[in-house]
């Protein structure tokens, strides 16, 4: 049986003096399913690789203290070589680029463990079936959605039959059917007896499933015990780590702790129900019917396939109105990153028209549309160029043509906006993922764009950057930009949107008042949303914020 | 015939280009470069590698032409009758057509292999062959990675031109464009290859032993026979040059 330790472990990145990991001593199970949890730079990912035998073996860095697994020191082997499956934090980079097809993608683990062949194909077909695969077997890997490659790269940690899966942001890119399942699967792989590590900041989806959660506090462990008891604690809220969607609503309503885990928790202690706010408390959510006289985008009859693909999407139509906000819902691999690639002139329909601020797209490319349009790319920190976050941010305001104090200005706005002004020389390559996915989202917003495009600006961000997201979209979009943003984060679409447009098998199916669309496109309510809707309050006044001014009139008591 | 090149064992495309390859040096020139490139050029034909009689063309025109004034415009000895009332040095021109011939055939089979190699059935065929994983792998890898590179400039180009640069257009538009992209595809590419690297660590890529062939092409009866052919006529050639 397999088991794993760390004793006084300490780690440090090369050419850093901080300790990413300092002192950690934790002891893991068989049948756990434990829960890495942290606020940014607390180092999660960091022990991941750690006890992966991949740091500092493959990426370089001091180690000190011991990682045991089932007694040796995991550097001197290969994970899979140890039963180890370690899925990292960007889904793309993990393709191993020798297979031609999912199905031989999943397959490369067991072939290089030289199983024969029929094990493998059966191994390989029971992780497709359970990850839920099956029917992208002969697509090819590289053309996959992101959140499609996150499931093909779970399944073929699967088919390699680990003992310990050690799974950074596992639920990044995936829709909520997606997670569930996701969430579902590794309760059950857990019970069966494997050892599951997981690194994540989806605490709502987490809190379901894991049965241990370790807070890590810049380096150290700051909370270790049962996710039901911490996650409504003040210690959870000291670290900075976030609380379920419900436990941050009631701290922001001021509710001593321990407070409630979900939103019916939150109902069954609001007596007496609360008085609904007045309408001046509103603070800024438009569901009044938008006014289409004034498109900022328009599609009319889209179809769109890439070469020697099946069309993508099918004779799709969808207007958008100036100044509204919109949160394009749908599966993985319905067809959303590519509607943002048609709206931003990088790809072009075979039929149908698309306008996009006015202007018709045939003939125009991407540089045309810039700096009206501002397009966030999904995996944004692949795609920095500049030698510093000031450099990056001033990159579009320079191509535009603005003159030096007009950048300056414009740049020192947008880093304060997003809390990077203190990393503004930093190279943003040196920078952790979320920190370098804020500079991407500062170089879009630094001209104030007429129309944003988003795709998916909150995945694998932690608590605070995503609230830092969630008020710089509010702000555009109350300052009159129209937003498009692909998510499939509930709370995010629901704090800085107003309106959903939900794609199904390539064509628009739905678009209306967010709230009503949620749960259409197989989104949970947030907490916010359900306490509002139990209430019987208005929908305008939905909002986490202006929720938590209701309940801050409750005395919190326990039945 | 048609798609032979592309159906046959990954081993047998590889053995006819070494073979074509190692004629094109050993055989006298200019007849026997001439010839062997006659021969590149209709293998590559009849066993559907065509393009890379195309691409080698392309490739080998500015050569020959280089070679035309060099040695024979410019060459010196007796010289034949040119049109327009010119005059060409006789040895040059032979020295050039036998040279440009030979280099013409090594590429032309170079990009003819090119054009119809899998790498990914080659990688199942070495597996298979039991032959070093880090030498198999490796072909693989270079290959993959330049797609990579290629992969991550795209990405890179169109992050930029959604932020207002420039890229298409005048030549010195598009010159303009270049250091903006090439030293962060630089850096993205060496930052992405140790993410990778990382990657291909943990699904084995790096582990010793015995591996299984998933679906590992079958080596038939023609694709020996066309390998012994290919050794056995570059053998021949060779003997005959040294006793000749």
């Amino acid at each position: 049986m397999i088991s794993l330790g760390t004793g006084n472990l300490r780690f440090s990145w090369p050419a850093q003096e901080r300790w990413a990991l300092d002192g950690i001593t934790l002891q893991f199970a068989p049948g756990e399913l434990t829960w890495l949890h942290g606020s940014l730079g607390a180092g999660t990912s960091t022990l991941l690789l750690a006890l992966a035998g991949l740091a500092p073996r493959i990426t370089g860095g001091t180690r000190e203290g011991e990682v045991l697994l089932s007694r040796v020191d995991p550097t001197d082997s290969t994970p899979l070589d140890l039963g180890v499956g370690y899925l990292g934090p960007s889904p793309t980079l993990q393709l191993s680029g020798i297979a031609r097809t999912v199905h031989d993608e999943i397959a490369v683990g067991p072939m290089n463990l030289g199983w024969p062949r029929q094990r493998i194909l059966a191994a390989v077909a029971d992780a497709m079936q359970r990850v839920g695969i099956s029917a992208l077997a002969d697509r090819a890997p590289d053309l996959l959605s992101g959140g499609e490659t996150q499931r093909v790269l779970l399944a073929a940690l699967l088919a390699a039959e680990p003992q310990l899966l050690l799974l950074d942001e596992p639920f990044s890119a995936l829709d909520r059917a997606g997670r569930e399942q996701l969430s579902a699967l590794l309760r059950e792989l857990a019970d069966s007896g494997l050892m599951v590590v997981v690194a994540c900041d989806d605490a709502d989806t987490m809190s379901l499933s894991a049965n241990r959660l370790v807070v890590l506090e810049q380096g150290r462990v700051a909370l270790d015990g049962p996710p039901a008891e911490l996650l409504g604690g003040d210690g959870l809220m000291q670290t900075g780590a976030s609380a379920t969607d419900a436990a941050t609503l009631a701290a922001l309503a001021g509710w001593a702790e321990p407070r409630p885990l979900t939103a019916v928790a939150v109902l069954s202690e609001c007596r007496p129900a609360p008085e609904p706010l007045q309408p001046e408390f509103r603070s800024g959510k438009d569901e009044s019917p938008p006014n289409f006289e004034t498109t900022t985008l328009s599609f009319s009859g889209v179809t769109f396939g890439y070469p020697g693909q099946p069309a993508v999407l099918r004779d799709l139509s969808l207007i958008l109105a100036q100044g509204r906000s919109y949160a394009l819902l749908g599966a993985n691999g319905a067809g959303k990153s590519t509607l943002l690639r048609l709206a931003m002139a990088l790809e072009h329909p075979s039929a149908g028209t698309i306008h996009t601020i006015g202007r018709p797209t045939v003939g125009l490319g991407p540089e045309d549309l810039a700096p009206t349009v501002g397009f966030l790319f999904q995996q944004p920190e692949r795609q920095l160029f500049a030698s510093s976050v000031r450099a990056e941010a001033a990159l579009a305001p320079t191509l535009a043509g603005w003159d030096q104090r007009r950048t300056a200005d414009a740049v020192a706005a947008v880093l304060e906006q997003l809390s990077l002004t203190a990393l503004a020389d930093e190279h943003p390559w040196d920078l952790p993922l979320p920190l370098r996915r804020l500079v991407a989202l500062a170089s879009v917003l630094v001209t104030s764009p007429k129309l944003l495009l988003l795709d998916e600006p909150t995945a694998a961000l932690d608590g605070r950057s995503r609230d830092l997201v969630i008020a710089a979209v509010r702000s555009a979009a109350e300052s009159g930009a129209t937003v498009l943003a692909v998510t499939h984060d509930a709370i995010f679409a629901h704090e800085a949107l107003d309106r959903a447009i939900l794609v199904e098998a390539g064509t628009a199916i739905e678009s209306g008042p967010l709230a009503d669309t949620l749960e259409s496109a197989g989104l949970s309510p947030t907490a916010s949303l359900t306490v509002a809707r139990e209430l019987r309050v208005s929908d305008w006044i939905s909002r986490r914020c202006e929720v938590a001014i209701m309940l801050s009139g409750i005395r919190h008591q326990r039945y | 015939m048609t798609d032979w090149a592309r159906r046959a064992h990954p081993f047998t495309p590889g053995a006819v280009m070494l073979a074509l390859v190692a004629a094109a040096v050993i055989a006298p020139a200019p007849n026997g470069s001439v010839i062997v490139y006659s021969v590149t050029i209709m293998l590559a034909i009849i066993t559907g590698a065509g393009r890379g009689v195309w691409l080698g063309i392309l490739v080998s025109a500015p050569l020959w032409l280089l070679l035309f004034v060099m040695h024979g415009i410019l060459g010196e000895g007796p010289r034949a009758p040119f049109i327009g009332g010119g005059t060409l040095a006789v040895e040059g021109m032979r020295w050039a057509i036998g040279q440009g011939a030979r280099l013409a055939a090594i590429v032309t089979a170079s990009l003819a292999f090119a054009t119809v190699f899998d790498p990914h059935r080659f990688l199942q065929a070495a597996i298979d062959r039991g032959w070093p994983w880090p030498l198999a792998f490796l072909v693989v890898a270079t290959l993959d990675a330049a797609e990579r590179f290629a992969g991550q400039a795209r990405r890179l180009r169109e992050a930029q031109r959604t932020r207002g640069l420039k890229v298409h257009g005048s030549l010195l538009t598009r010159a303009r464009a270049i250091p903006a992209l090439a030293f962060p595809l630089m850096l993205a590419a060496l930052t992405e290859a140790d993410e990778h690297t990382l990657a291909l660590e943990t699904r084995g890529l790096t582990r010793r032993g015995r591996r299984t062939a998933l679906d590992p092409p079958a080596d038939t009866p023609l694709d020996r026979l066309t390998r012994w052919i290919a050794l056995l006529a570059v053998m021949l050639l060779l003997t005959w040059r040294i006793s000749a």
